[in-house]
């Protein structure tokens, strides 16, 4: 507390006058004989305690007065913002503002973002200009935040598209108090603007069993740390006198691609849900099928309240490459945004397999990739009638399904011989490039060779590898395992034999611990009941790097892979996990402890064996990416590069919007793209195929596609005891109104003068007095109201 | 002193006509206009009674004889005069005088000094002179009325007494006893009045003259003594107006009247409703104490003039009962307010 008029609390020494009159009034007395002495005497020996507490009182409220009034006149303040170092007042310190603005979808309903907007302005008019503002939205919490002054501040503001991801509320605190950390004043008040949602309260770490409140503890044990400690406001922009049907919303749910991948010229089925958030019906709503953001074709829709539907479309595309598929509905509700939702798939061209076939026969089904090459490419295999000629998908019928997989069987040394041109100088720009000796294949699949490439041959498959390219490794009876000991890219090593003894190894079915054979069965029904291993080979997996997809039922590894690969396929759906995948541009190497014809085995003879193989394969080239991923989350593209001779500084991204941006691709290391805050398509690709030439829509190498989640889309705000607890752990405020925050804030900064209420005090001081010292008077005053003797 | 030193001569001539009279039979030395409990000669009828040998004969009712042939002597009431014993209070509290009695004094002063007839300079408002006042006016009622009177002076004893006489001459003793003085001292009303009733061996008219400071319960007992003595007593409290209002304001240093020593620095403000309160009790429970005794009382305020007060003090007891208590009239008396 500080004194504005600190001179005029000296006049509170006025107290000694009424001490003063006080002692002088209790010397000042009339003697007075009196006769009715023995009624005086009874009275004052029964009220003689209570008599001089009455006078004590007296003086206290006497002496008070010129005590309130000095005390008045000189203006205390009360502020939580104190001098430091008696080197400023109150009012005078400047203040660091953390703003922490939840970008979410969520608050683009109704007002709320124009609300959100409207109070911040409110609050920043407020403030002076040699105050910091520190600007967070919660789509950027991981980016720099905006630093400046109000006026900063206010054009920040115009940036914010309220269409971010779903607001983490552990998170932005903790953001709010890493900015503490580096505000420029010592004075700081962390402001969060949110219409505070159920989903914001989610503990990120739900699964380490925590819950939200305690991942508060840290949050709150910074914020002590500070000197002085931060003020903490919620600012909630919620509208609570919102009709129902201002929040009424419709929202497209979800859309899914039917297949593991989309091939150029394979119909291929999209399906969608779109559902309606509000109690009133919706009817005869447009529903556009998009491809790359225009609009194919549309079908109209009607949603009943609180219901879903169900859309499903085919088309094709023609062409290889990143593309984007949607929904968009026509529809004005409360979130437009949630209209429309977009898809990232990429088209690929059949996948190019090269079998190296360890044990080469001219006899049918007798080579050691006779099998498999049947598995993966059976439409040529039928097509061609004959097995030596089913070596491409170009000998199949136009009319018929073509196959997937289009496969090439060589020797070792044919596989050293066109492989070591593709991968010599530049391995990344091998793999989309069509040279002379033809691309890269997608995948090679080394069946019963002995030995990998020898050193002179500058090993080929290390680059081809380190190009993304994939390896398929089958075991056999000529692989040598002191050969393969010094390999690292095989995920194991590679022992003896396991021959059976009295009955043959069985497959435990890996169920839904692998997406990619989930279809295959379980432990209930499996397809790889009928398999019968005689022999296998013992494998040692690294446990570090490594991880086994299948088991024999005797323990023993049967598939083994790298350890990321499987994270991958256990958890697709974790878009963090599967964007990581891409970072490391290797491709990836999957090792089988049988053989792939039936010497070891009879799996190629049992049904399991086709889409086993065909959904490996898919699952290996198939390019791991997420659907869609959320605001604010880098974008990572693996290494691309431009076509012939192009420069690689042509290369751009087309944002969502249309705006062009100039990329530094480097050749041979994935790319990683930041600016990912607008929700939307995003296509990479060579700037002169971007470029737009009338209605055509051009091919993208990548696309990547930001999307906020349907749940976000869910009106519901967070429970209020949550949020009381919340705010009692945390030490916050709470506002609804932007006025009220500006005159705490206001009040903080300048204090509250208590002149007033002193001044209303002394006059109750005065008033008391006066009633204090005619207590028992005021009826004696008037002798009509005072007991008398009987009247004649 | 002279009765011409108390009251003016038109203030004589009203006292000269009044006339008290005894609210029951009293027994008197000389014939009066009072009754007597004795059988007398004088014109009210009373009874018959048989004839015995020695009754004179004319006495005896002959109409009765001859209705009943049997002899029968008529009695009449025996008429006989007023005793009337004046207790005056001198005790210290007897001393007070407050401003409005002591204005009141002046005034009469003051209109004595211009007129050609007595002043009142001896009156400087206390109860005490007050109670002097109304005893020589009752003496002198009395003694024109050709009743005896006499008057005892008592603070914490009995100090003076001074039998009753019917002879105009004995006016001035009693002046002279009643300006003796004797204030000082504590007042026990009880013990004076139980004094007192040994001194009045004959029915009569006690006229206590006091404020009625003290102990109340034994003030009643004596009361009840004196009644049971068949005396006709009247308490004449005298207070001063601001021992009824309690009008200070200030802070007062109350010394004891009675007891020098004994003194109280009170803002007199703070006790006032106390005050008062304490002191409607306590006459409230005189007038009780007088109710249960059937002993008249009036509550006289020294700032009525003497006149005035003795006059309707006089009509009071001419008209009997006041303010329509007529029982409490015939059993005793009624405690009344005499003010201005």
């Amino acid at each position: 507390m500080s004194l504005v008029n600190g001179v005029m609390a000296l006049g509170a020494a006025a107290f000694v006058v009424p001490l003063a009159i006080h002692l002088l009034f209790r010397s000042r007395f009339r003697r007075l004989d009196w006769g009715a002495m023995f009624l005086l005497q009874d009275i004052v020996n029964a009220n003689r305690r209570r008599m001089q507490w009455h006078q004590w009182i007296l003086l206290l409220l006497r002496c008070a007065i010129p005590i309130l009034l000095a005390f008045a006149m000189a203006r205390p303040l009360l502020s939580s913002i104190g001098p430091l170092g008696g080197e400023a007042i109150a009012g005078e310190s400047p203040v660091s503002l953390i703003l922490l603005v939840d970008e979410s979808r969520s608050m683009s309903a109704g007002a709320r973002s124009a609300h959100a907007i409207e109070s911040i302005n409110e609050l920043l008019d407020s403030m002076p200009r040699r105050d910091e503002v520190i600007l967070i939205s919660s789509s950027r919490l991981s980016a720099p935040p905006s630093r400046g002054g109000p006026r900063d501040a206010r054009e920040t503001l115009r940036e914010l598209r309220f269409d971010g991801a779903p607001f983490d509320m552990a998170a932005a605190l903790q953001a709010g108090v890493n900015a503490c950390r580096d505000a420029t004043h010592p004075y700081r008040r962390i402001i969060v603007v949110s219409d505070f949602q159920e989903n914001a309260f989610a503990n990120p770490d739900e699964t380490a069993g925590s819950s939200f409140l305690a991942s508060l503890e840290p949050i709150q044990d910074r914020l002590s740390g500070f000197q002085p400690r931060p003020q903490l406001d919620f600012l909630d922009v919620t509208d609570t006198n919102a009709d129902a049907s201002s929040l009424a919303n419709v929202v497209v749910e979800s859309v899914q691609i039917d297949a593991t991948a989309i091939l150029v010229d394979r119909p291929v089925s999209i399906s969608a849900t779109v559902r309606n958030d509000s109690d009133l019906p919706v009817v005869n709503v447009r529903a556009g099928w998009m491809i790359d953001g225009r609009v194919f074709d549309t079908e109209t829709i009607s949603l009943e309240p609180r219901g879903t539907v169900h859309l499903s479309w085919q088309t094709t595309f023609d062409a290889a490459g990143g593309a984007s598929v949607g929904l968009t509905l026509e529809h004005a509700d409360a979130i437009p945004a949630d209209n429309r939702r977009e898809l990232a798939v990429e088209v690929l061209s059949p996948i190019r397999v090269w079998l190296v076939d360890g044990q080469p026969s001219q006899e049918p089904l007798q080579g050691e990739t006779d099998f498999l090459r049947i598995a993966l490419s059976p439409y040529a295999f039928r097509a061609s009638g004959r097995l030596a000629n089913a070596t491409s998908a170009n000998g199949a019928h136009p009319t018929e399904p073509r196959d997937l997989v289009s496969t090439k069987v060589m020797s070792q040394r044919g596989l050293i011989k066109q492989l070591a041109p593709l991968v010599a100088d530049d391995p990344a720009r091998g793999r989309s490039s069509e040279a002379a000796e033809g691309p890269l294949p997608d995948l090679i699949v080394l069946a019963n060779v002995e030995r990998p490439p020898r050193a002179e041959d500058q090993d080929p498959l290390s680059r081809y590898l380190s190009a993304g390219g994939h390896v398929l490794f089958f075991d056999g009876d000529q692989v040598d395992p002191a050969a393969w000991a010094d390999c690292e890219w095989l995920p194991a090593q590679i022992q003896s034999t396991i021959e059976s003894q009295d009955s043959p190894f069985r497959i435990v079915p890996p169920g839904a611990r692998l997406s990619v054979w989930q279809s295959l069965g379980d432990a209930d029904e499996s397809l790889f009941d009928p398999v019968e291993i005689s022999q296998l080979r013992s494998l040692s997996p690294e446990p570090s790097s490594s991880s086994v997809w299948l088991r024999t039922e005797s323990g023993e590894p049967l598939v083994v892979t790298g350890a990321d690969q499987l994270r991958a396929a256990t958890a697709p759906g974790d878009q963090t996990e599967e964007g990581n995948r891409d970072q490391g541009g290797l491709g990836r190497v999957m090792q089988f402890a049988i053989a792939c014809d039936t010497s070891w085995s009879n799996l190629p003879l049992r049904p399991v064996y086709l889409p086993m193989m065909q959904e490996l394969v898919l699952e290996m080239v198939g390019k791991d990416f997420p659907s869609s991923q959320l605001p604010g989350t880098p974008m990572v593209i693996p290494p691309i590069s431009p076509p012939g001779d192009q420069d690689a500084a042509a290369w751009r991204v087309t944002a969502s919007g249309g705006a062009l941006q100039n990329l530094p691709v480097s050749s041979g290391s994935p790319l990683v793209f930041h600016e990912t805050s607008i929700v939307g398509a995003y296509r990479f690709g060579n700037v002169s195929d971007l470029a737009t030439d009338g209605d055509s829509v051009p091919q993208a190498v990548a696309v990547r596609v930001v999307d906020v989640p349907a749940s976000e889309s869910t009106l519901r705000s967070v429970a209020p005891e949550l949020m009381e607890e919340c705010i009692e752990r945390l030490g916050a405020d709470r506002y609804r109104e932007a006025g009220s925050l500006v005159e705490a804030t206001q009040r903080d900064r300048f204090g509250r003068e208590l002149w007033r209420p002193l001044l209303c005090l002394l006059i109750a001081v005065m008033i008391g007095e006066v009633l204090w010292q005619q207590r028992g008077v005021l009826r004696a005053a008037n002798p009509f109201t005072r007991p008398r003797p009987e009247a004649m | 002193m002279r009765l011409a030193d108390l009251f003016r001569a038109r203030d004589v001539s009203r006292i000269e006509s009044l006339r008290l009279a005894a609210r029951q039979a009293v027994e008197g030395l000389a014939v009066g206009r009072h009754r007597s409990p004795h059988k007398g000669s004088s014109v009210e009828f009373k009874e018959h009674r048989p004839y015995v040998p020695g009754d004179e004969l004319k006495n005896i009712d002959w109409k009765a004889f001859g209705k009943s042939d049997r002899l029968y002597v008529r009695e009449f009431e025996e008429e006989t005069n007023l005793r009337c014993m004046l207790l005056v209070d001198q005790s210290g509290s007897m001393a007070y005088g407050g401003e409005r009695a002591r204005s009141l004094s002046r005034e009469a002063q003051t209109s004595a000094a211009g007129a050609s007839d007595s002043a009142a300079p001896w009156w400087n408002g206390t109860k005490q002179e007050y109670a002097m006042g109304l005893a020589a006016a009752l003496s002198y009622l009395m003694l024109s009325n050709q009743d005896s009177v006499g008057v005892m002076t008592f603070d914490a004893k009995v100090r003076d007494v001074v039998p009753p006489r019917m002879l105009p001459s004995h006016l001035n003793v009693i002046l002279n006893a009643l300006v003796q003085d004797h204030r000082g001292g504590e007042t026990d009303l009880g013990t004076v009045l139980r004094q007192a009733s040994v001194k009045l061996p004959r029915r009569g008219l006690v006229v206590l003259i006091s404020d009625g400071f003290g102990d109340v319960e034994s003030l009643g007992r004596s009361l009840t003594l004196l009644r049971g003595g068949r005396q006709d007593v009247v308490f004449l409290q005298v207070v001063d107006p601001d021992e009824l209002d309690f009008p200070f304001e200030e802070r007062v240093d109350f010394r004891d009247l009675e007891a020098t020593d004994r003194h109280e620095i009170i803002d007199a403000r703070q006790i006032r409703d106390r005050y008062l309160e304490s002191l409607k009790r306590h006459n409230d429970m005189i007038a009780a104490a007088c109710r249960r005794n059937h002993v008249d009382h009036l509550l006289i305020r020294t700032d009525l003039s003497l006149v005035d007060c003795l006059s309707r003090f006089v009509r009071m007891r001419q008209a009997g009962p006041v303010s329509g208590a007529a029982h409490e009239a015939i059993q005793g008396g009624p405690s009344v307010e005499v003010g201005p």
